[in-house]
């Protein structure tokens, strides 16, 4: 009887120690998930920023095109005009 | 002493056998801890795996839309890129033009130039003209009033001679300053009673334009031409220079601007007097429904007698300066 005794109390301290071992790994799991959360909060807000700085640029760009939609014919009269006295120079 | 023996070996039975007992009861809660936090450390790092698959769905997400930024802003850069080289090429006009000018009053060159112009608009008619000229590609000179409700034209009016200014300048043509009133007495606040008069309505029109146009004019005309200033004339000129304008005549007219002309009249008074002059500066008027009619030949009959036409610039050798 006292060696199956042994035998279980050998049981118990082994047991034991693995549940140690087994809730330090599992509290590095909980410490390593809460810093992978906060990366991808980050990330989640870094793509709102991009987002609306996307929106602001694409606004610019609309902006400067509506803008330019006489620039760019100006461009071509003067392009032309040129040319023609290019042509009247040689 | 057997008694104490045997009663001592029976309490360590118990106790061994309470013990057993504590020691099962204890292997079974272990192992039911062990199997919660394992499955709990499974938990975790199957959340773990899955934000990362987040998180690399999201680097991807950010790095296209920053490749979209990035596209955009090199698009932006071109698009500011336009008004710069609209810029430089309206710089280089005059400074080609000034040689091309040289090299005809010298002899290098057969070119022969015709500056159309057109006095005292905008009117209702001058579209029409801009319509003619662009179906010809020609660019003109307009010679503009101060068109607004200062001289009781109505808003509806107003807002067509606006778009009409605009058009004028967008579209690569001249635009001359020709006083903001076109009152050419010699009484009251007539622009030819003073210098002071006439000046005062070169610099009203010269405010309008540019306050409402963005446009500044260093060409004008006086109305009427120069020899009707008469005595005037110099001191005119002089201050005009010191607002950087030089002022141009013409050396050829179509005749809208005084009695009744035919159209085909005003045709041969371009034409026909042309006596193949190296410039012409032909006048015109943008109300005469006669010229618009006129235009599109005196344009091909011009280009049939190896005129090139083109906008008057302050450089130009007819643009006279002291």
């Amino acid at each position: 009887m006292k060696k199956f005794l042994i035998i279980l109390i050998v049981i118990v301290i082994g047991l034991g120690g693995l549940n140690i071992y087994e809730f330090l790994n599992m509290q590095n799991s909980i410490n390593k998930y809460n810093e992978t959360q906060d990366n991808y909060h980050e990330l989640l807000n870094e793509e709102i920023e991009k987002k609306n700085e996307l929106v602001t640029t694409k606004d610019e760009l609309e902006t400067l095109k509506i803008n330019n939609l006489d620039s760019n014919k100006e461009l071509e009269i003067w392009t032309n005009l040129i040319e023609t006295v290019e042509k009247l120079l040689k | 002493m057997d008694e104490f023996d045997r009663d001592s070996r029976e309490t360590s039975k118990v106790g061994q056998i309470i013990a057993i007992i504590v020691c099962c009861f204890l292997i079974v809660g272990l192992s039911f801890s062990l199997i919660f936090i394992t499955h709990e450390q499974r938990k975790f790092n199957s959340l773990i795996d899955e934000t990362n698959e987040l998180i690399k769905e999201e680097q991807e997400a950010i790095y296209l839309i920053q490749t979209d930024i990035d596209s955009i802003n090199q698009e932006i850069e071109e698009n500011k890129n336009i008004e710069k080289l609209v810029t430089d090429l309206k710089n280089q006009y005059p400074v080609l033009m000034s040689e091309l000018e040289s090299n005809i009053i010298q002899d290098k060159t057969d070119v022969k130039i015709a500056y159309l112009t057109f006095d005292d608009g905008p009117y209702k008619l001058t579209s029409s003209f801009l319509d003619v000229l662009d179906e010809y590609n020609v660019k003109g000179t307009f010679f503009a009033l101060e068109k607004d409700e200062k001289y009781g034209y109505d808003e509806d009016v107003i807002e067509i001679f606006n778009s009409t200014y605009q058009r004028i300048i967008s579209s690569g043509h001249t635009l001359g300053n020709h006083t903001s009133s076109h009152n050419i007495k010699r009484k009251n606040n007539g622009i030819y009673n003073s210098v002071d008069n006439f000046m005062d309505a070169i610099l009203e029109n010269k405010e309008f334009i540019e306050n409402n146009f963005g446009y500044t004019t260093t060409v004008m005309r006086f109305p009427g031409g120069s020899s009707i200033a008469a005595e005037l004339k110099d001191e005119i000129v002089d201050r005009l220079n010191a607002e950087h304008y030089g002022y141009v005549d013409w050396n050829s007219a179509t005749g809208d601007g005084g009695e009744y002309v035919s159209v085909d009249q005003s045709i041969a008074n371009v034409l026909e007097t042309t006596n193949n002059r190296k410039f012409l500066v032909v006048l015109m008027h943008d109300y005469s429904e006669n010229t618009l009619e006129a235009l599109p030949r005196i344009i091909e009959g011009l280009r049939d007698q190896g005129y090139t036409l083109l906008p008057l610039f302050y450089e130009s050798t007819m643009v006279e300066k002291r």
